[in-house]
């Protein structure tokens, strides 16, 4: 032990201090002296050493009075006994002297700097006492113009002191390699992609440069930077599921900007365009400032207590006539999880029915589903950070460089370094570039794909026997299952070349630890759960799971997916999944309400809209989700609006589906409100309000306290806190977690008996006990087999970084100066065949309609395949998906349409424009 | 070299004492047993014949007179650390050695001592040369492995040193032209009789290249430790009168004409005297030619060859020759002699690479020994 301590000591100025091996010099002082106690301007914790800047410079000296050497501490690695001077006069006068030589080509004008106050260079030149600059004026660079060209990011060049981080950060935090240093010597420059203006580069906005830079050179339109805000909230983002730590600056009212949190195990120093700049909506003019009453037909302006008393007059109206059965709520993954877990109460505590169910139903409730069966949990087995060090990763339908950056970047770190990835996704999306092996299947195959996979890595004698043996079920029908494959014909199914799946497959069965994504390229079709649990095979006929850089893990889409499914927002699913049909787990759910509830399971959400046009379904209590903006087949939706009794719509804004509302309740915004969002990784996080509710506006779980009271229901008054003491009661895997316990980084549940979370699930055995195998077979989409003839080609649909969903927020943002419509991707074959040229309107047609859309020609979809965004609403992308859904939970099919396309003439042009404008004003 | 074996070879190599005749005076067998114990299959061989110091052209000769023993080093030391792919980045403006280098390459290949299995010892050796990008800072060992990358040739912090992240960020084997044909007269001689010529602590012989002002300019290959004196002398004396020599290029020395008759032509000798031999190319400084002239010439020199990296020499260099170009300028400015020397010692102690550490020595040998000259510009 003694032994030990001596040879991992070192010595900073002659007080004795135990070093790790790996440790650079200032990495070293910092821990023991902290930060900035040895001053640097190149260096920044998210950076790789670079050693530009020299300030960060110590003498050293092996013995304490032996001669001493100065090197620059961020590159230096500690040696035992190594005695370090930190601010020797020598030093101070070295460290001096290169501020001065730095301030000799940086404008003196701090006082009306953005980043007054918050400026490194600022702060070491008054650390290290510069009084003088003693250089006569010389050649300088204060002279460069600024570029303001871009929506989000600013550079002011002429405060450029080169430290290159924000190359670095572009490098290595985001891996855009947009940003460069070009020149050499004094005329060493920053430039944008071969030297063009912010707006004209591949920038993709992640703003990792402007929160690197230590002045004001690179910087953004909100001036994140600048210490004018009064307030710093904590928070964790609204948009993906990916959960990334935010501070938010505030003054006032207002948020003037937000960063990325340093310290997060999410992101760290990370965000995307969405998450760090996509934020005004919250005070955009659109906002609902207060509650809506329909009055002959008119939505107009009342109070709340007029809403509220019309909501508890209609709907206990409708449950003495029609019963509790009758009517329906809608949860979002986009409340915090006290929210959803007070919806599904609600509904079933206090209206008496299981007709609960999330925006889940049209994502990832195939993921949730599919899991439980193979493992017993419907969620990520492992955590973001695994991928830092995990051999291989599989992605299978997910493009998360443009739908969760920040863990596509993370992964696309990996991919540059060598990292064998394997893709899955019928178009060439970015990471493809970098993957080893892309399997482009064509849409709905998957179940294909993935068998061929499985019967590969049989054939090639990589099945893992042992784990099988020791932990699964089932293996034996799959096993018979795979060898009776015609691997011809699914090979051809796919449209893969049977040796890439089978060295893919190879691939991923060989590496010590490997480690699976997915999302709704899998679970968005008819047999979306069927290929979950097929993943499922892979991981465990592989033994990959229950270790560190291994797993399954569902990339959410929306920031609180996980958790509005953990909170039972599912209509036979309660809190916790527990299954509400058994009278164990319903008799433990009423003790804790004190009321009885249904055992009967209640309608998903795709299910009550046809319930509507039935007439089976009367009331309705819609939250945060524009059900004709992103259900399928509009029309139908809008037909169920109409059919309803009662309609509720709870919302930021007036969306198309409020306009069918009979009360619309202006909600808050996440920036306004108290809880806790569940992030892809299980990971719980605590959301605080930075500002008050906005207007007239109330949070959600406000105006459900509310509501429950008014139905005389005694559910105390909204405090997040509280809420979730109530949720680790009701919800088992959150026992043990406490608000404080949370505290700034969250836990992943479940949570042990030493309140420490859970980063990686069925280390020892899985949650059900023995992992089940599952066999199925290819089957092709009925979209398919139905139209395929009439509507040759195959219409996808994904998301694009700028936009999000159906566009209510970032729609309302700078992003829209950056895209503004969804636009038609096809092969420039099939473009020559049909006579498109990028730019040109097409018309595409489905069995159930048509919309126009803009073609963009590219190579990113193989012949035969098209591409569509759906983040503009107007556009009707859903009009045009049919009603196939996954066969176990309903999810629709939004991947699989079957179309036909034809470019649109001049004259027909202007014709349609009349008639898209008399849809979109509808 | 074959049939003995790698680790007979490394021994000799250590026997030798050899040091590389780079500037730095690294001992090879450190640098190349540090590449042989690195354990990845993927290693390089990089020969630096960036040479740039201005009135310098002992690579130059060797490059297009001596091709052969330097390709037998890079093969040796392919051989000892496991490489089979050795690169020689030779400056653009050296056409003619490039062209003799690739006919010396080819003739080796066809020799069979290039390829696939040479000789049946199951070693595979290629050898490519790699036009340089122009720049001075590719002779920077770092510089140069990024230029061979295609990136911007910058430093690179060390450690991690080329030997374990080198090239690609594999194991590199990087030296100067001389340094590897030095290691074919170890190849002939033996380790023992290679150390037997030249100085106890710096063994073998070395190249200077003498400029026009001496009698008899040219390459001179002289044993380490031989009285600068006795070099002058071979050289014929000078054509004209002189006051400086200029040794080892801008990073190397000035040794005024008063020390020559102490100094021996070796590292150490240099060193104790306060110089540095630098790669030893020789540049005699007429009488008449004025010091302020070089010291401007020198900064001059330094601000167009940073790299722009770090912050001393990307800015200090400019502002070094932005002070004495005024001085010789204006006639009432005079250098700040306090700044002055605080920019030598913040460029000297705190610059990333040799270039702006080592351009200082030169500068303070002629503000040492013609401080007379220079009074005028000078505040005292």
């Amino acid at each position: 032990m003694q032994d030990d301590s001596l040879l991992n000591t070192a010595f900073i100025d002659g007080r004795s201090f135990m070093f790790e091996s790996g440790d650079m010099l200032l990495g070293f002082i910092d821990r023991h002296r902290g930060r900035g106690h040895v001053p640097t301007l190149c260096d920044a914790p998210q950076l790789k050493p670079f050693g530009a800047c020299r300030i960060c410079s110590v003498e050293v000296s092996c013995i304490i009075d032996g001669p001493r050497r100065v090197v620059a501490s961020c590159h230096t690695p500690i040696t035992s006994g190594l005695h370090v001077f930190t601010e020797s006069p020598k030093i101070q006068r070295l460290r001096r002297n290169l501020i001065e030589l730095v301030l000799t080509d940086h404008p003196l004008d701090c006082l009306t700097c953005e980043v007054n106050g918050n400026c490194e260079l600022q702060t070491v030149a008054a650390k290290v006492g510069i009084r003088d600059v003693r250089y006569p004026t010389g050649e300088s660079h204060l002279g460069r113009a600024k570029d303001h060209s871009h929506v989000f990011m600013t550079t002011d060049l002429s405060k450029c002191i080169n430290c290159a981080r924000c190359v670095r950060a572009c490098d290595e935090v985001q891996g855009q390699f947009v940003l460069s240093m070009h020149g050499r010597g004094f005329d060493a420059r920053i430039i944008k992609g071969l030297d063009v203006s912010f707006a004209d580069s591949p920038c993709v906005s992640c703003g990792a440069c402007a929160q690197a830079c230590p002045t004001s050179a690179i910087s953004d339109v909100f001036e994140s930077k600048a210490i004018e805000a009064s307030g710093k909230t904590r928070t964790v983002c609204t948009y993906c599921g990916v959960g990334c730590n935010l501070i938010v600056a505030t003054k006032g009212d207002e948020v003037l900007s937000i960063e990325a949190a340093e310290d997060s195990m999410v992101n760290p120093a990370h965000a995307c365009l969405k998450g760090r700049y996509a934020f005004t909506f919250h005070k955009h003019p659109d906002r609902l400032r207060s509650p809506l009453l329909r009055k002959d037909g008119q939505l107009e302006v009342a109070s709340w207590d007029e809403a509220y008393d019309c909501i508890v007059k209609n709907i206990s109206r409708i449950r003495e006539a029609s019963g509790a059965r009758t009517i329906g709520g809608i949860a979002s993954s986009r409340c915090t999880n006290e929210e959803n877990y007070l919806m599904q109460k609600f509904m079933r505590a206090v209206i008496g029915c299981n007709n609960i169910d999330s925006c889940a139903r049209l994502c990832h409730i195939p993921s949730a589903f599919g899991m439980q069966q193979s493992f017993g949990t419907g969620a990520a087995t492992n955590s973001f950070e695994d991928i830092d060090f995990t051999d291989c990763i599989l992605l299978i339908g997910a493009n998360p460089t443009e739908a969760h950056p920040v863990t596509g970047a993370r992964i696309k770190q990996r991919a540059i370094q060598g990292l064998p990835l394997i893709v899955i996704d019928p178009r060439h999306i970015e990471l493809a570039k970098y993957a080893k092996y892309h399997l482009q299947n064509r849409p709905g195959t998957n179940v294909a794909l993935l068998n061929l996979m499985a019967r590969f890595i049989l054939d090639a004698g990589l099945v893992d026997t042992d784990f099988i043996s020791r932990r699964c079920e089932g293996w034996a029908e799959v096993e018979n299952g795979l060898k009776m494959l015609d691997v011809e014909r699914m090979a051809e199914i796919t449209g893969v070349d049977r040796e890439l799946v089978k060295s893919a497959a190879i691939e991923y069965a060989s590496a010590v630890a490997a480690m699976c994504f997915h999302g709704l390229g899998v679970t968005e079709h008819e047999q979306g759960a069927k290929s979950v649990m097929l993943i499922a095979n892979l991981v465990m006929m592989t033994g990959n799971i229950g270790r560190p850089g291994t797993g399954m893990n569902p990339l959410r889409g929306q920031n609180n997916v996980q958790g509005a499914a953990d909170m039972g927002c599912h209509p036979w699913q309660g809190p916790g999944y527990l299954d509400l049909q058994n009278p164990e787990s319903r008799v433990r759910l009423e003790m804790i309400y004190g009321v009885e509830l249904d055992g009967h399971p209640g309608l998903g959400l795709t299910e009550m809209i046809d319930a509507a046009i039935d007439g089976k379904m009367k009331a309705l209590w819609v939250i945060g989700d524009d059900l004709v903006h992103t259900n399928p087949n509009s029309l139908h939706v809008e037909q169920a609006m109409r059919s309803l009794d009662f309609l509720v719509v709870q919302d930021l804004f007036m969306t198309e589906t409020a306009r069918f509302a009979d009360v619309v309740l202006p909600a808050s915004s996440f920036l306004e409100k108290n809880g806790t969002f569940t992030n892809a990784e299980r990971r719980i996080q605590r959301v605080h309000a930075a500002l008050l509710p906005y207007a007239d506006s109330r949070s959600d779980g406000r105006i459900l306290c509310d509501i429950m009271q008014r139905f005389g229901y005694p559910q105390a008054d909204y405090a997040a806190e509280r809420l979730f003491a109530e949720i680790a009661n009701a919800v088992p895997s959150y026992a043990g977690a406490t608000w404080d316990g949370l505290g700034d980084f969250g836990k992943q549940w479940p949570i042990r008996s030493d309140g420490e979370g859970t980063p990686i699930l069925h280390v020892e055995k899985f949650k059900r006990g023995l992992g089940k195998f599952h066999f199925f077979e290819w089957v092709e989409s009925e979209e398919i087999a139905r139209h395929s003839e009439k509507y040759p080609f195959i219409l996808t649909t994904g998301r694009i970084l700028t936009q999000y969903n159906s566009g209510t927020m970032t729609r309302r943002e700078g992003n829209i100066r950056m895209v503004n419509e969804d636009m038609l991707e096809i092969h420039p074959q099939d473009a020559r065949t049909e006579g498109i040229l990028s730019g040109d309107r097409v018309r595409v047609s489905s069995a159930r309609g048509e919309i126009i859309l803009t073609a963009k020609v590219t190579d990113e979809v193989n012949p035969g395949i098209l591409f569509t965004s759906f983040h503009f609403p107007e556009l009707r992308v859903n009009h045009i998906i049919g009603q196939g859904a996954d066969e176990e939970t309903k999810c629709p099919e939004y991947k699989v349409v079957a179309v036909r396309i034809a470019k649109m003439e001049t004259a027909q042009r202007g014709e349609f424009s009349e008639e898209s404008g008399a849809l979109s004003s509808s | 070299m074959l049939a003995n074996g790698r680790t007979h070879l490394a021994e000799e190599l250590r026997e030798s004492g050899l040091r590389g005749r780079g500037g730095a005076g690294f001992p090879v067998y450190l640098k190349w047993n540090a590449c042989r114990m690195a354990e990845e299959a993927e290693k390089y061989v990089v020969c630096n014949a960036d040479e740039g110091d201005p009135g310098s052209y002992i690579d130059k000769y060797l490059l297009e007179w001596r091709p052969h023993a330097i390709l037998a080093g890079m093969i040796a030391a392919g051989w000892i650390a496991g490489a089979e792919v050795g690169l020689v980045y030779i400056r653009a403006e050296y056409p003619e050695s490039i062209l003799r280098m690739q006919n010396a390459i080819d003739e080796l290949v066809e020799a069979g001592w290039l390829g696939s299995n040479i000789h049946g010892y199951g070693f595979n050796f290629t050898i490519r040369i790699i036009k340089g990008a122009g720049a001075y800072i590719c002779g920077e060992e770092t510089a140069l492995l990024r230029s061979i990358e295609g990136q911007r040739p910058e430093v690179s912090v060390r450690p991690p040193y080329p030997t374990v992240h080198g090239l690609f960020g594999k194991p590199t084997i990087i030296n100067n032209v001389e340094t590897f044909a030095n290691v074919r007269s170890i190849l002939v001689l033996g380790g023992r009789g290679f150390k037997s010529i030249g100085a106890r602590s710096f063994s073998g012989s070395k190249l200077l290249s003498l400029d026009s002002h001496f009698m008899k300019p040219g390459i001179y290959e002289i044993a380490i430790g031989m009285p600068l004196s006795d070099l002058v002398d071979a050289a014929g004396g000078f054509r004209i009168p002189i006051k400086a020599l200029q040794i080892g290029g801008p990073l190397g020395c000035v040794v005024p004409v008063s020390r020559i008759d102490n100094l021996h032509v070796d590292y150490d000798s240099f060193a104790e005297a306060g110089f540095s031999l630098g790669h030893a190319g020789i540049i005699a400084i007429p009488k008449d030619f004025p010091m302020i002239r070089l010291l401007e010439h020198l900064f001059q020199f330094l601000a167009n060859e940073s790299c722009g990296k770090c912050f001393p020499c990307r800015i200090g260099s400019v502002r070094g020759r932005e002070l004495i170009s005024r001085a010789i300028d204006g006639e009432k400015f005079k250098v700040d002699r306090v700044l002055f020397d605080d920019l030598l010692e913040t460029l000297e102690e705190t610059s990333l690479c040799g270039l702006g550490g080592g351009l200082p020595l030169s500068v303070r040998n002629i503000l040492e020994y013609f401080n007379v000259e220079l009074e005028p510009y000078f505040t005292s």
